[in-house]
């Protein structure tokens, strides 16, 4: 109902600039499209060619390259430690903040901050020429971007973690389930993990989106991901390298919103328990 | 008369930063009694039932439940049920699931635990809503779920933390007497933390006044109501006059207090307020000297005097005629 008003009483100037902005992301991305998807020379894109040879071949092209799989998978196996790292080191971070040390929570907020002030070209030449000399072996890995990517996602991660952790009452609850003959990791597993789950959820998305749009990290150490392939074979398969642009927006972009839903869901329940109490 | 279960507070101190919560506390909680622990906020009351459930350690003293040390025990190897201030019903679990968690824990059978679970709801009167989850129950079903959970492992002492204080008032003396009756009927020893001293008068075998981390006074409610041993104890349990009446100084309670309105050589002086609570009514009075004295007459139909009358004041019960 009060979505609905809101609606209503939204002016018009505002429905001018978002339609504005709508064609301004939109259009593009719908010639991109065009572009990935028809096979028709680029000069002669226009209204007459609409409905021209529409075809997939550029993209199915991409996906027979022997160089494409390897940069497919090793971009999710690092989706997949990044996220593991992150819930590893974010989780109890944030609980930590929640439960011993509220009154430090804006410092951690602050220090989750700096991947947005730093300049992945200043990490990686501070941390690389760190490694190089402390242990050669981590950055001719290709996992080295790993803790990378965790740093990168971490004003995500945290913010998402923190607020599905103060959603609910954390303390009591860990209390509760202490007193009632749960040892700690028992209690993290059966009474917060399914507590928290949306906010868990929206952040392995998120570690995820970041995972698979990251380009400067990965080209400076010189790893073979995913963005990076894309970007490599622009010059011999740029439709292809389209298509598969298109399908990876498109693939974050519905992750990402997965994230926002089940975070505000999570908000949600949060507010009908509080309604529930008389 | 000591007891297997009994459990013990021995010279337990407590401080936060500068703060101390707790001062050489020693207080036996004996098997089967209901016992309160009462005083203001920041009196450590709470502490002493944190230390008890494991969630602090104390900094010097023990605990003792029998001849067992739990001081260094972590909070899930003691056997205390918890209640606390606020809903702490496991959101993602149903009435019966959150019930039947300590047993789960406890690794019953899984017939066993439903059956014991079930048993637990029908005394606290919730076994309709076993499948309910605990966003779609009011506030006082959530209490007494997180009762029957508390209760449902048979622990050596449950221990109450305020647990009617998010309650609106008709529903907290309910749950109240839910408490006193079932605790009753399990004999399970309790320790019930509030601020409240009229639902300790009314709830406890016996009560510990506390202030400042100390104690001040453990008795029974008449002890503590009747005799109490400090001036601490007399203000904050209960209501208290402190007049000077012909050269001694009085210390009375309101209800002994008598107002007459025919006119008489004792103290006079005038109503200047009046309250009515149903059963009882409460009149402000200004003595002609000044002095404000708070009285408590049992109302009867047609018994009620107005703002503005003259009374007579005479103070009833000769041995409460002490000062304290």
């Amino acid at each position: 109902m009060a979505t609905l008003t809101n609606r209503l009483k939204t002016p018009l100037w505002a429905w001018v600039v978002i339609t504005l902005a709508a064609i301004f992301f939109v259009l593009p991305m719908l010639a991109m499209a065009r572009f990935a998807f028809q096979r028709v020379p680029v000069a002669l894109l226009g209204r007459n060619t609409l409905f021209d040879r529409w075809t997939l071949d550029g993209l199915v092209d991409m996906f027979r390259d022997p160089d494409f799989r390897p940069a497919l998978w090793l971009s999710l196996r690092i989706s997949v430690l990044t996220v593991a790292l992150t819930l590893l080191v974010m989780l109890p971070t944030a609980l930590w903040v929640n439960v011993q040390a509220p009154r430090l929570r804006s410092m951690v907020e602050t220090a989750t901050l700096l991947p947005y002030v730093i300049p992945p070209i200043a990490l990686v030449v501070g941390a690389g020429g760190a490694f190089r000399d402390l242990a050669p072996w981590f950055l001719r890995s290709d996992y080295c971007l790993v803790p990378f990517y965790a740093v990168l996602a971490m004003p995500f991660t945290f913010r998402s973690l923190d607020t599905g952790l103060r959603s609910i009452d954390l303390k009591t609850l860990i209390e509760a389930s202490r007193s009632l003959g749960a040892p700690p990791t028992t209690t993290l597993l059966r009474v917060v993990v399914p507590n928290i789950s949306s906010a868990l959820l929206g952040t392995i998305f998120l570690t995820i989106t970041v995972v698979l749009g990251e380009f400067t990290i990965a080209s400076l150490l010189l790893k073979p991901t995913l963005p990076l392939y894309m970007s490599y074979s622009q010059g011999r398969n740029p439709q292809g390298a389209l298509g598969l642009a298109i399908l990876l927006l498109a693939l974050t972009t519905l992750l990402f919103f997965a994230a926002t839903r089940l975070r505000r869901r999570g908000a949600d329940r949060k507010m009908i328990r509080i309604g529930a109490m008389p | 008369m000591s007891h297997p279960k009994d459990m013990y507070f021995e010279s337990v101190t407590k401080t936060f930063d500068a703060t101390v919560a707790l001062e050489n506390f020693s207080l036996t909680v004996r098997s089967g009694e209901l016992l309160t622990l009462l005083g203001p906020s920041g009196c450590g009351k709470t502490t002493a039932l944190r230390i008890a459930a494991g969630f602090e350690r104390p900094d010097t003293g023990r605990v003792l439940v029998g001849a067992v040390d739990i001081t260094n025990q972590p909070p899930h190897l003691r056997q205390m049920g918890m209640v606390f201030q606020s809903y702490s019903l496991f959101p993602h679990l149903s009435v019966i699931d959150n019930v039947t968690f300590g047993l789960r824990m406890k690794r019953v059978a899984s017939q066993e635990q439903r059956m014991r679970g079930l048993r637990m709801l029908e005394l606290v009167r919730m076994e309709g809503l076993t499948d309910r989850l605990p966003h779609q129950l009011s506030g006082g079903q959530q209490q007494r779920v997180a009762l029957a959970r508390a209760l449902a492992t048979q622990p050596d002492v449950l221990l109450l933390d305020e647990p009617l204080s998010a309650l609106d008032a008709k529903v907290r003396a309910e749950v109240r007497d839910e408490i006193r009756t079932l605790t009753t009927r399990l004999g399970t020893t309790t320790v019930f933390v509030t601020h409240d001293q009229e639902e300790a008068l009314g709830i406890s075998d016996r009560i510990c006044v506390m202030n400042k981390g100390i104690v001040e006074q453990v008795g029974s409610p008449t002890e503590i109501y009747d005799h109490p041993r400090s001036s601490f104890v007399a203000d904050f349990v209960g209501e208290l006059n402190r007049i000077r009446l012909g050269g001694v100084d009085l210390v009375v309670r309101p209800e002994q207090v008598i107002l007459d309105n025919c006119h008489t050589a004792d103290t006079g002086g005038e109503i200047v307020a009046t309250s009515f609570h149903g059963s009882f009514m409460r009149y402000q009075v200004r003595l002609d000297d000044g002095q404000a004295v708070t009285a408590i007459a049992k109302h009867t139909p047609g018994s009620g005097m107005r703002a503005g009358t003259r009374v007579t004041v005479k103070i009833g019960d000769e041995k409460h005629e002490r000062s304290v």
